[in-house]
Formats: C-alpha cells, structure tokens, sequence
C-alpha cells in the first residue's frame, strides 16, 4: 500500500467519485468512459468500484481491497450543457491521478477547478453553430442564397435557444419553438423567390438542432451493452426530435411550404 | 389575407425585438469575458469512447503507444 492509498479514506474517494461520475456523465460521456475512468482512478489509491448507470442517476459502490468495508453512493446525473472540454479535463485528471503524477488532494483541487471551467463563449457558439449549419447547407447542394438564408435562421433560431435556456424553460419547448422559428425564417427562401433551393434551405435550418451526441452515445451505450441507459439517452433523442418536427411541420403549414 | 407573409414578418420582428434587446442588456452588463479558449484542439480518445482506448504519452512520437 503506497502512501497515497493511505491518506484517503473510503468515504472521501466516494465522494469524490460520485461527484466525478455525475459531472462527466452529465457532460455527455459514453457509459464506458465513465466506467473505466472511474475504475482507474479508483484502482489508482487501492479501491474496487463497481457502477451502475441509470437514466438520471448513478450507482458507486466502493470497496477497498481486503477490507469488508463497502460504501455505497447514488448520486444525481449532473444538469449541464454537453461539454467536451469537460470530458477531455475529467479524463486527463483521471490518468494524472493513476500515473501518480498529482496526489488524491490534488486531484480534488484540479475537480474543483474543473467544476468551475466555463464553457466557450456563447458568441464564439452562436456564430460557429450558425456558419456550420449555413455549410451543411452548401453540402446538400444549397445555394449562396440558400446558405445566407440558413445562416440567418440559425443564427437566430440558436440565439433564441441560448436566451431560452438562461431562463430554465424546459429543454423540448425550446427545441420546439426554435424549430418553428428556424423553419418560418428559413421559408424567406421560397416566400420572396430568393434561390433555386428553397426545400433544401428549409430542411437544413433545423439541423442544429438534431440531438446527435445523444444519439451517439446512446448506440456506444448499447454497443457496451448497457441497454438501460443506452434506451434511456435514445428516449431523450426521441423525444427532442419530435418536438423539432412539430416545430418544423407547424412553421411548413403556416408558410404554405406544401407538405400538407 | 396572406397568413405565410405576415406569419414570417410576425416571427421576424418578434425574433429581431428579442436579439436587439437581450444585446442591449449583454452590453449593459458588461458580460464577463470568458476565459475558456475559445478554439481548442482536442483528440478524439479523451472524447469519444474508442475500442482498445490508448493514449499517447509523447505528442512527437505518434507510433509510440502506451496500453490503458
């Protein structure tokens, strides 16, 4: 036993891994990466965890090897926005800590720290996520007039997301209604007969708002068989998309965009 | 009355009305600038789960791995 698996109480390590586990779970990390993460560093002060994922919470049960002390911690699935930066930080704390290269203690601090890391500027966002989906556009054959139109309905239909989202107003009514507005700018297209693509201009408005990494993760999860979380993060992809096609469909009827 | 014209023009001017004056309370504000780089590079292992996961100890020496 080295000194550093002496200085840390079971309880401590529990803590601390629940509260890791809820913040890159939360962040949008697969189920395997939390599992190995988590176990590496549990390993690296001579713990045993065992973890169970469930859609909205965790499972850490923690036992130090030869001991019959088992400590048991549900812990809630952090509430953030999905943040890779926070996933890369989490797993270089993770190996820091299992090559020995900083101490438990410090492996806290750099937590704390990594807690309190904000995000990229939302502007920096607002202004990628606009000119990604204007180039998705071209990809699919849009025109200039086409990807300036998708630029604009993005860029507002994000900036409504963000605003929303400030105010804690519930996830799928923000997909909603940003799908709607997104659709009902984007129809500009085909109202004043600006380009030659006006269905593609419309379809690719919206893209931004296909919940892809939950999708992703949710077929990593299933791959790894967890099946529970796996449909659980399915679920949510689910439900995200239709709420993004009622916006969608309810913007095409207003503007005559001849789907019904 | 044509419902897609002023239906478009509605959701216009609502939208331009939101972005005009949440802009004007961010600059009111003075909102903090963020210390987060605002472009950063990094590798996929770190973020997405890859089977046979491994990291790469030397950034110079790609041939060179180390086993998780």
């Amino acid at each position: 036993m080295n000194s550093m698996t002496c200085d840390v109480s079971t309880g401590e390590a529990t803590e601390f891994l629940a509260n890791y586990s809820g913040l890159l779970f939360g962040s949008g990390s697969t189920c395997v990466r939390l599992e190995k993460n988590v176990k590496r560093m549990a390993q690296s002060i001579g713990l045993m965890a065992e973890i169970t994922i469930l859609p909205r919470h965790i499972h850490l049960t923690i036992r130090r090897a030869g001991s019959p002390e088992v400590l048991t911690s549900i812990t809630s699935i952090r509430d953030v926005p999905i943040n890779f930066n926070v996933i890369t930080s989490l797993s270089r704390l993770s190996w820091a800590l299992a090559d020995r290269e900083i101490t438990f203690r410090e492996g806290i601090e750099r937590f704390g720290e990594i807690e309190r890391m904000g995000g990229t500027a939302p502007g920096v966002i607002l202004l990628l996520v606009s000119l990604a989906n204007a180039s998705f556009c071209r990809l699919f054959e849009g025109d200039l007039t086409a990807m300036a139109i998708v630029f604009v309905a993005t860029f507002a239909g994000f900036f409504l997301k963000q605003t929303m989202a400030i105010k804690h107003v519930d996830a799928r009514i923000i997909t909603a209604v940003c799908a709607f507005v997104s659709a009902v700018i984007a129809s500009a297209d085909n109202l004043f007969s600006l380009g030659a693509s006006p269905m593609i201009t419309l379809g690719t408005s919206v893209l931004y708002l296909i919940p892809g990494i939950p999708l992703i993760n949710s077929f990593c999860d299933m791959i790894d068989r967890h099946y529970i979380c796996a449909f659980g993060r399915l679920m949510n992809a689910v439900v995200t998309l239709c709420c993004l096609s009622f916006g969608l469909c309810l913007g095409m009827w207003l503007m005559n965009m001849g789907m019904f | 009355m044509n419902v897609p014209l002023i239906t478009w023009i509605t959701i216009v001017t609502i939208t331009s009305l939101v972005l005009i004056f949440r802009s004007v309370l961010i600059l009111k504000r003075h909102h903090a600038i963020q210390k987060a780089k605002p472009i950063s590079v990094g590798r996929e292992w770190e973020e997405i789960f890859v089977p046979g996961d491994r990291i790469i100890k030397n950034d110079y020496d790609y041939d060179e791995f180390d086993d998780m």
